[in-house]
């Protein structure tokens, strides 16, 4: 009987399992990822050349998701990023400590808040700082088919495109696994960038609060002061 | 000749692999490891993770990144990944009862860094007391204020070659924490004989319960 009872249950529980695997994946499928063609990711690319090289200036909040293997959860801050056509871009961060990194043409600086006061400092880092931004700088123009560089696919989540560029060398692929980049459902701007690392530990940039070609005030890019000059109050955090 | 090419680019992506992130396999310390900078005076939690935002100096050069940590004190392990502001990983590393797994370092980062320098701030200020002997003709000393550690120092002689110096605020708990722990604000570690000086900010402190370790 209980010989019986153990088949029976082996039988059942297998079946049982595949059911549930089936209604609990039933909602995920109707959100499923679509893998765009390969026609379909150029035709995208080409209209994102389009319409992000109208973006002239950008404004825009985020919230960056980090998640590290060995730590439970996700470690959150926030911040803000502007851009300034051609060649200018900061980027805030205000929690849970504040930092504000600016590049202005050819110069990159660096400052951080400490103990009360703004630092301003002169960082080795500040080149490789420079380096990362003109990135971000080509991606908010909309530059992002760099055939040399990276691998281009494209998925639909949700009627929302998303590219994946994934490095050709192998020596960069060392470093950095994949970009993913949400792009806006209007096509012209960008809601998240992921970094993901070879190691499967990532960053998450989530953008909200945009204003795509809105008025900012030019001396927000200012690197020749002691310390950053006051953004936006619709940019910064509530007190 | 096929076949050669093949065994020939295996081997190639081998030795690769072997090398990449810098160096995968345990490597033992110097005993008894690492730099002779412990303390027992933090009176930390068994298990606990924490952010590090860090500012380092040497000579004219500065760095800034931020420091995640995963401690577990009673088994001696450091888990250590130190990031830039954007993502890109620094370094990182495992620590484990004497032994240093560099697991990924970025180009321009020596290894010899993580342990020399990384590795002993890390133990210095998350790890107890071991029993590392001092260098030579050099003594090691303890400050507290209000029962918390505020300066320690190694002096050569007379000469101070090596501070850390502790900030505490008031009133501040640690989530997850049940107890007092003196955790500090800041932490400024100098390092005289290198024109070494790395600033310290611990804007997260989380202890970890046993069973989650």
């Amino acid at each position: 009987m209980t010989m019986n009872r153990c088949t029976f249950l082996r039988g059942v529980i297998p079946s049982l399992l595949l059911l549930f695997v089936l209604l609990f994946s039933i909602p995920d499928a109707a959100q499923a990822e679509a893998p765009m063609s390969q026609a379909e990711v150029a035709k995208l690319l080409e209209r994102i050349e389009v319409t992000f090289l109208d973006t002239t200036s950008l404004g825009t909040s985020f919230e960056q998701e980090k998640q590290i293997s060995f730590f439970d959860g996700t470690i959150k801050s926030t911040g803000a990023l502007l851009f300034q056509h051609p060649d200018k871009v900061r980027m805030d961060s205000f929690t849970p400590f504040r930092t504000s990194a600016v590049v202005n043409g050819d110069t990159a600086i660096q400052y951080e808040f400490v103990n009360g006061r703004w630092t301003k400092l002169d960082t080795a880092t500040n080149r490789m700082l420079h380096a990362v931004m003109k990135n971000i700088i080509s991606w908010l123009q909309g530059r992002f088919n760099d055939a040399s560089l990276y691998g281009v696919t494209g998925v639909m989540k949700s009627d929302q495109p998303y590219l994946t560029l994934t490095p050709k060398s192998p020596e960069y692929q060392k470093h950095i696994h994949h970009f993913e980049l949400g792009i806006n459902k209007a096509v012209n701007g960008l809601d998240s960038i992921l970094i993901m690392l070879p190691d499967g530990d990532y960053t998450r940039y989530t953008f909200y609060n945009d204003r795509i070609n809105g008025t900012l005030p030019s001396e927000i890019f200012n690197t020749q002061g002691k310390e950053p000059s006051v953004l936006p109050s619709w940019l910064t955090p509530a007190p | 000749m096929k076949k050669l090419k093949n065994k020939i680019l295996i081997l190639l992506i081998l030795t690769v692999a072997s090398l990449g992130g810098c160096c995968a396999r345990p490597v033992p310390l110097e005993s008894p490891s690492p730099p002779a900078l412990f303390l027992d005076h933090t009176a930390y939690p068994e298990t606990f993770r924490t952010i590090h935002r860090c500012t380092l100096s040497i000579g004219s050069r500065t760095f800034v990144f931020n420091g995640y940590l995963k401690v577990d004190r009673a088994l001696n392990t450091i888990k250590c990944v130190a990031q830039s502001d954007m993502g890109a990983t620094v370094f990182k590393y495992v620590y484990r009862a004497g032994n240093l797994n560099i697991l990924y370092c970025t180009p321009g980062f020596k290894p010899d860094w993580i342990k020399k320098y990384a590795l002993r701030d890390a133990s210095l200020v998350c790890l107890p007391r071991s029993s590392a002997r001092l260098p030579r003709e050099t003594r090691q000393e303890s400050i507290l204020t209000d029962t918390r550690l505020t300066r320690y120092r190694i002096c050569k002689h007379d000469t101070e070659i090596y501070t850390a110096t502790f900030t505490y605020s008031k009133g501040d708990r640690q989530e997850g924490c049940h107890g007092d722990f003196a955790i500090p604000k800041t932490i400024t570690i100098i390092d005289k004989s290198l024109d070494y000086r790395l600033d310290i900010r611990v804007v997260d402190f989380r202890c970890i319960p046993e069973n989650d370790s």
